[in-house]
């Protein structure tokens, strides 16, 4: 029964206009997939349309779009292979569409079909690329362009958007669609997907002295964390990321661990167990942050024997997890190679009589580390951003010439001194402390906070030591703007946005806001989904269990209140009755007025009719004043004047 | 195999067709409601059911809610479609028309009055696989008939179907109207001169009558007229030197029958034009300009149409007559 199909008028122009200035935003909106080359080729694509668009040039032929797409896939892909498969998807589809525009038939309703499927695919792409708030409250009413011109394609020609009838649907429409957001069951990711390739961001794969200087430097955001148990202290807000545990001389490199574990099974404190969600910006690595050890993570994250989360694939935007942690030493898993933690480069002779020094007079690891700390302590160190270049024998340098440096610096050391001693260590990378924001509901962790310690083995478990914190205890407590001196603060950036207060402000509120949108949706996922279900089906319970008196009463309020609204509109719409209308409607029991008659033939007659001349004379008087006069003043005495009319009648007809 | 679909294909639309006539058989005022629209996704709206599914795994794989915000919008845009293009159909009011007539071979549409046809957008009206599409409603749509045979015929059932807004959804339903219209004979125009009076300068003008109800307007004395209002006048003419025309359709069947009844009807136009009388003899019926009223009652289907004078309605009876026989 499905006959051909229906014929339609051709896409008025106006609709083209929209594709393409559609099209021109979403090259602009995916600028970051694109290198600058394939940037250029397509605007000037777009640029190509132009002159068909003011100067009603001829459409392109099949044949040179066909053509020129073949020349720029297959360049695309010769050249352009480094992009990644998402960011080529990307052009491709982009590709397809400027070209069907290009070649655009206004009379082949084929066309504007395929071409709008494709511009909400790219519109999916946009989501990859971009979903802070701003950007995406800009994709958002870029679709609402698309919509319209979809709706446009398929009117009548000439007609116009029906802004109004529109806006009566979307009251429909969006909890239409914002319920199928909540309520739609979502399925676990299938398969890993390629991801945006941009740069690396955050603790890389190496650590040396400076890493963790260069890192600093940037204001960027790294996660937030939204704690649901009780807030931490600040020397409890170790988040931890890598561990770097192969050392070459020169540098740490951090250490490959595939081996998933499960520590839900170990004993803990209550008092020192935490639940958490934390958003985690894009970085493009796949480590992810935790407080301790991990016990339970939300899928498809993975908690490693090392007690560090990992996501499978690139994280290349924004995710959010759930996670529990406690804070207890990392027990240690008896199959790890713990000679690697021993592993050490020659070199460095003074600080390995150091360290055999230390280890003779004290006999347990923990002995051990606090007596490294009082060196260091003691030992005139200096803890700064911008210390001297060391280069050779790195530690021995550090020791004994420079004695200032930054947080990998010290933990580099202690780790080197602690292995040298014969006490299995490592490097921790990881973030310290944060910003707590909006009356402490979150918690802002910017590279700013990143930061390195150290663990080492005692008793079949790892155990946190922070050998900076010897040189600048304040570190925990204050942030590192309020430790560093004037020239070192010289090299932070984003600084001069904080020294603005009302600037400054705004900033914090508009993260807020960001904060916000990522906390509830790009971060809803299929655990608040059942925790609203479930809310919805208790409030359901409740309401079942009330009385069927209350029933009652709620059916008799709403329908009383959906009667005074109606009577109110009604009052609100209605306007009230012309004059001489509402005059004949108030003497017509008297006597009843004829098509024919004028009003003042009507009071005339009435006069005549009930012997009350001079009254209705009075009324008549009015009347003539009111409407042929146009005083618009004498409308409060026609109407009293008609009263004490009416009120003689009565008196008469008793 | 080509044909064994074809005939499957035209078995289950039979089936349909019988269907409907049992379900919704002919009326002539109907209201498009819910019991006879008939909706379905169109292909393109399949396509974009496609794309949602595509992106609800995207946005699940990637984890991004806003692929998934944008997959569940599309999904709320197909159910939305849903309803406005119901909307956009339910509620008009189809009415079915004068009867019309013409000769076979020429056009012939028939006309449907339409009511509560406002803010409705792009309905396709199609009969016999003709579609029609109208941007915007009138209150009148004149749809073509075939008229290749002559005869009576009843309009088919047809089809009215919207894919307004975006296209996703098609809207349709196969309304059937009590209307009907005339097929007359094709007139064959070669042999006229011999058989046809020549008829010039014959008619003559007689006297002048009061106007009766019938009498043909363009016989009202109109100068007269405008001095007495109240007393119209007609002229009437007589017919000096021409005979009663007797015209009779022999008892044949098939072409042959066809190509008499043809040349016939060109003479009843013939005539008719040069205001000769004429009476029709169809199988033993005789049809004559006087008797009117009385084979009014006889013929039944015949529709006097009001404003007709009694030569014109003559005419049509005898048209009508030849169409059926």
């Amino acid at each position: 029964m499905l006959a051909n199909q229906a014929s339609y008028p051709a896409v008025p122009s106006p609709v083209i206009w929209r594709l393409w200035l559609i099209q021109s935003l979403l090259l602009l909106l995916l600028a970051p997939a694109f290198n600058f080359w394939s940037l250029a080729i397509f605007a000037l694509l777009l640029l190509a349309k132009l002159p068909q668009l003011l100067l009603s040039r001829p459409a392109w032929s099949l044949k040179l779009s066909n053509l020129l797409a073949l020349t720029i896939v297959s360049a695309l892909l010769l050249f352009a292979r480094d992009l990644g498969v998402l960011h080529l998807m990307i052009h491709l589809l982009l590709l397809a569409a400027i070209l069907r525009l290009l070649g655009f038939r206004q009379n082949d309703h084929a066309d504007v079909q395929q071409l709008l499927w494709v511009q909400y695919f790219l519109f999916a792409c946009c989501f990859i690329l971009h979903q802070a708030l701003g950007m995406a409250l800009l994709v958002f009413m870029l679709l609402l362009l698309q919509l319209q011109s979809h709706y446009l394609a398929f009117a009548a020609p000439g007609s116009t958007f029906p802004y109004k009838s529109a806006l009566k649907t979307s009251l429909i429409f969006v909890p239409l669609w914002l319920g199928l957001f909540l309520l739609f069951p979502r399925i676990a990711p299938l398969w890993a997907l390629p991801g945006a390739k941009q740069a690396m961001t955050g603790l890389g794969d190496e650590l040396n002295p400076g890493s963790i200087e260069r890192l600093v430097e940037s204001d960027e955001l790294a996660f937030r964390v939204e704690f649901q148990s009780r807030l931490p202290q600040p020397d409890e807000l170790y988040w931890r990321a890598r561990i770097y545990d192969t050392f070459d001389g020169n540098s740490w490199r951090r250490r490959y661990n595939n081996d998933l574990a499960d520590f839900s099974k170990i004993k803990h404190n209550s008092n020192l167990s935490f639940s958490y969600k934390i958003i985690v910006e894009p970085h493009q690595q796949r480590h992810l942050y935790s407080l301790g050890v991990p016990l339970k993570v939300n899928y498809p994250q993975r908690i490693d024997t090392d007690a560090l989360l990992s996501s499978p694939s690139v994280l290349s935007q924004r995710a959010s997890f759930q996670v529990q942690s406690v804070l207890t030493p990392v027990p240690d898993f008896p199959g790890a190679k713990n000679n690697t933690n021993l592993q050490l480069p020659p070199g460095n002779p003074k600080s390995r009589a150091l360290a055999a020094q230390l280890a003779a007079e004290h006999k347990t690891p923990e002995q051990l580390v606090l007596a490294i700390g009082r060196y260091l302590r003691e030992g005139g160190f200096r803890y700064s951003l911008n210390p001297p270049a060391l280069s050779g024998d790195q530690i021995d340098m550090f020791l004994w010439q420079s004695k200032s440096g930054f947080c990998s610096h010290y933990a580099q050391t202690t780790t080197f001194l602690l292995r040298a001693a014969g006490v299995p260590a490592r490097i921790v990378g990881g973030y310290l402390g944060g910003e707590w924001r909006d009356n402490q509901s979150y918690l802002e962790v910017t590279q700013r906070a990143a930061h390195a310690w150290v663990e080492y083995l005692h008793q079949g478990a790892w155990h946190k030591f922070d050998p900076t914190l010897q040189v600048a205890p304040e570190r925990l407590f204050a942030s590192l703007e309020d430790l560093l001196s004037a020239a070192d603060l010289l090299r932070l950036e984003g600084n001069w946005l904080g020294r603005a207060g009302f600037a400054k402000q705004l900033l914090q509120q508009l993260e807020d806001l960001d904060y916000y949108w990522s906390r509830w949706v790009l971060g809803f996922d299929n655990e608040q989904q059942q925790s609203l279900l479930g809310s919805v089906k208790n409030r359901l319970l409740e309401l079942a269990a009330l009385d069927w008196w209350y029933y009652i009463k709620i059916i008799l309020l709403l329908l009383t209140a959906t009667l005074l609204s109606r009577l109110l509109w009604l009052r609100l719409t209605t306007a009230p009755p012309v004059i001489s209308v509402w005059l004949v409607q108030e003497l017509s029991p008297w006597l009843a007025k004829t098509p024919e008659q004028t009003v003042l033939q009507y009071l005339a007659a009435l006069g005549h009719h009930s012997t009350l001349q001079q009254q209705s004379a009075v009324v008549a008087a009015h009347y003539q004043q009111l409407v042929f006069a146009g005083d618009i003043k004498a409308e409060k005495p026609l109407r009293a004047e008609v009263r004490q009319l009416k009120k003689l009648l009565k008196q008469q007809r008793r | 195999m080509q044909l064994l679909k074809h005939k499957l294909q035209s078995w289950v639309r039979h089936k349909i067709w019988v269907w409907l006539e049992r379900r919704q058989p002919p009326v002539s005022q109907l209201t498009l409601r819910q019991n006879i629209l008939y909706v379905l996704p169109s292909k393109y709206g399949i396509s974009l059911f496609a794309l949602a599914a595509i992106l609800y795994l995207l946005g699940s794989n990637y984890q991004n809610n806003l692929i998934l915000l944008l997959s569940f919008l599309l999904i709320g845009l197909l159910l939305l479609a849903i309803i406005l293009a119901f909307k956009n159909l339910h509620g008009l009011v189809l009415q079915s028309g004068e009867t019309t007539a013409a000769f076979a071979g020429d056009m012939l549409s028939v006309q449907l009055h339409l009511a509560n046809q406002r803010g409705r957008q792009l309905l396709e009206f199609s009969l016999n696989g003709e579609p029609q599409l109208f941007w915007t409603l009138p209150s009148e749509v004149m749809l073509q008939v075939d008229s290749s045979r002559r005869g009576f015929y009843r309009l088919p059932r047809f089809k009215i179907q919207s894919l307004y807004p975006f296209g996703l959804v098609r809207c349709w339903c196969y309304p059937a109207l009590n209307q009907s219209y005339w097929v007359y004979p094709n007139p064959l125009q070669q042999q006229m001169q011999q058989h046809l009076p020549t008829g010039d300068g014959e008619l003559q003008w007689s006297h002048l009558s009061p106007y009766q109800m019938g009498d043909a307007l363009q016989r009202i004395d109109w100068k007269r007229l405008s001095r007495q209002p109240s007393q119209p006048v007609v002229k009437v003419f007589s017919q000096q030197g021409s005979e009663l025309h007797q015209l009779v359709v022999p008892s044949l069947s098939g072409a042959a029958l066809e190509q008499a009844l043809s040349q016939i009807c060109a003479q009843i136009l013939h005539l008719s034009h040069r205001h000769l009388p004429y009476t029709l003899e169809v199988q033993g019926r005789l049809l004559t300009s006087e008797q009117l009223t009385t084979a009014q009652n006889a013929g039944g289907q015949s529709t006097v149409q009001p404003g007709l004078s009694s030569e014109e309605l003559h005419r049509q009876r005898c048209l009508e007559a030849l169409s059926l026989c």
